[in-house]
């Protein structure tokens, strides 16, 4: 009984981490990461290479770690997405732009920049970040934490009666 | 244990810290240069998951070697994992393509598991009870430390020098000179030649795997390895992902990262020394339950922090209380056993649990909280919820079922298993 209780904890626990989802703030932030590697980092797999070349130009000739800040925020929904963000790169220069981003048969893709929108800040600037973990989330944190000193105590229960 | 003499205790403290350096340098080392051996081997971002994953299983792999210090002895397995690492090192460093690369990082890794688990069982052998706490938080604290160096080295531009990230394992080929060094100077721990010369340890078992498993051991191992399971998932995932928060979520530029990384590493290595006294004053698990509880709030604390001004002391905080607690884990996985087992015991506790452990929660964070597809979809609120979810358990397991092993008299238990053996 002890254990079947134990396995529905368990579950009821793992089960909202199966749930997926699928936002275009965080192929952005690929994006970004990706031109931030160089040529190596293949940022074309994101957007075209023309729109890299406007967030650092020369990149596919750069060394790694061409860019020293790289922030995206909270865009707005839909399947034509508007990301705000904020790249600063080692020469001292900053970007602050909105990236469009257009849901395609194979997921999303950078399609355009446009200047920064002041409805959607950074969260530098006092916007909100990508995503956050709702209260649920820290509620089954400490759910898990129980579940794991149960288990805890019945293996060793387990392994003292043997 | 006094015939010694502290000097050569100070020597051997020198030895074994500098090997333990060199675990940390060599943790740290392959991921601060992997964007550079892709661009110079040639390689994409998967194929670097995969490396990381075929590197990490050396450390799990590095279990079957660290056990055969109860069969060949301390000082033999440590001068030969000493010099494997060395040569992992160098041919890592002449490596043409990735596939030699992750080969010579495995066996890198195979050859450094084991060397920490050694050193741990040396110290707590050759150091008399009132300073081996002091000991393991000196020993301990040179990991971290040996992680920080690759940052410095990095700082000074090693990467820009004509080998590149090749220069960064050429500096790993230093701990040749230990090797010249132990081979003069160091001894088989009292403890283990003690054990060999009592004809009653000719009737037990040095060789089995599984001896630590047997009935008078196996409780304290699987608590500790839970222990150790659960306190390194989440202490893993935020020394694993604490750069990436600070960069992508917090806003932190890059530069400005290594700059507090670097500063909170050298203050929070003094968390490991005040364990050590810790340890030794008010006991191990006293002081086990109140690191766990410095974790359990800077850690949570750490990723939910964006402002520059506070980050730095809540950083300093948690590596103090986060990383110095492995003086303790170190204590609980060997000081409980007799000699002739206590090197299995200290593997199964480090590769079979802590190792795993490693593995698991940054892997979870990940998957939690990635900006694509994860469900929290926020690194630093994944992080802080595996902390959560991760460190009171090792204080429950601590309090119901880890012995005390303040002032331990090894002698003793090694008496008490010779009485035990089968006849």
């Amino acid at each position: 009984m002890r254990r079947a209780v134990l396995a529905v904890a368990l579950a009821a626990a793992f089960l909202p981490a199966c749930a997926g989802a699928d936002r275009p703030e965080g192929v952005v932030e690929r994006w970004l990461a990706s031109l931030n590697q160089g040529a190596a980092g293949r940022p074309d797999r994101y957007a075209p290479s023309a729109l890299s070349d406007a967030i650092l130009p020369g990149w596919r000739d750069l060394d790694p770690g061409g860019l020293d800040a790289i922030e995206v925020g909270r865009g707005t929904g839909g399947s034509r997405a508007a990301v705000p963000l904020r790249v600063a790169r080692l020469d001292g220069s900053e970007l602050r732009a909105t990236a469009i981003v257009r849901r395609t048969p194979l997921g999303w893709r950078v399609v355009d920049l446009a200047p920064a929108r002041p409805d959607l800040p950074l969260p530098s600037e006092g916007g909100p970040p990508i995503a956050a973990a709702a209260a649920a989330w820290w509620l089954g944190a400490l759910g898990l934490a129980l579940a794991f000193g149960l288990a805890s105590e019945i293996l060793m229960g387990l392994l003292r009666r043997r | 244990m006094t015939e010694r003499g502290r000097r050569y205790r100070r020597r051997l403290l020198f030895l074994l810290a500098s090997a333990t350096f060199f675990e940390g340098y060599d943790t740290f080392v392959l991921s601060f240069v992997l964007a550079l051996v892709l661009v110079d081997l040639g390689g994409t971002e998967a194929e670097a998951g995969w490396i990381r994953a075929v590197v990490g299983l050396g450390a799990v792999a590095a279990f079957v070697l660290s056990a055969q210090a109860d069969r060949i002895g301390r000082r033999r397995l440590l001068l030969l994992t000493i010099a494997g690492y060395t040569v992992s090192a160098g041919l890592t460093a002449l490596s043409p393509n990735l596939v030699s690369l992750a080969a010579a990082q495995f066996a890198a890794q195979v050859f450094l598991g084991a060397e920490w688990a050694v050193a741990i069982t040396i110290v707590v052998e050759d150091f008399p009870a009132a300073e081996r706490g002091r000991a393991l938080g000196i020993v301990t604290a040179m990991n971290t430390l040996g992680g920080i160096a690759v940052g410095v080295l990095a700082f000074l531009g090693l990467q820009s020098t004509p080998l590149s990230w090749r220069a960064f394992y050429v500096v790993a080929l230093l701990p040749l000179i230990l090797i010249a060094v132990g081979r003069r100077t160091m001894r088989e721990t009292e403890r283990f030649e003690a054990v060999r010369a009592d004809p009653a340890s000719a009737r037990l078992d040095h060789t089995s795997l599984w001896e630590p498993w047997r009935r008078p051991y196996r409780a304290t191992v699987l608590a500790v390895g839970l222990l150790t399971f659960f306190r390194h998932a989440a202490v893993a995932a935020a020394a694993f992902w604490w750069a990436y928060y600070a960069q992508q979520e917090a806003g932190m530029s890059v530069a400005l990262s290594g700059l507090y990384l670097a500063v909170a590493g050298v203050l929070g290595a003094v968390g490991f020394v005040v364990a050590g006294r810790l340890m030794d004053r008010i006991g191990r698990r006293p002081a086990f339950v109140a690191y766990m509880l410095g974790t359990l709030a800077f850690g949570t604390l750490l990723f939910q922090v964006s402002s520059p001004a506070l980050m730095l002391p809540v950083l300093c905080a948690a590596i103090f209380f986060g990383l110095g607690s492995v003086a303790m884990t170190s204590a609980f996985s060997t000081e409980p056993y007799p000699t002739y087992v206590r090197s299995r015991a200290a593997a199964w506790c480090r590769n079979a649990f802590e190792v795993p452990g490693g593995i698991v929660g940054p892997l979870a964070v990940g998957l939690l909280g990635d900006h694509v597809s994860g469900p929290v979809g926020n690194i630093g609120d994944a992080t802080s919820l595996a902390i959560l979810a991760l460190i009171p358990p090792t204080i429950l397991l601590c309090l119901r079922h880890v012995p005390e092993t303040v002032g331990s008299d090894l002698a003793r238990l090694d008496r008490l298993a010779a009485e035990e053996a089968p006849r």
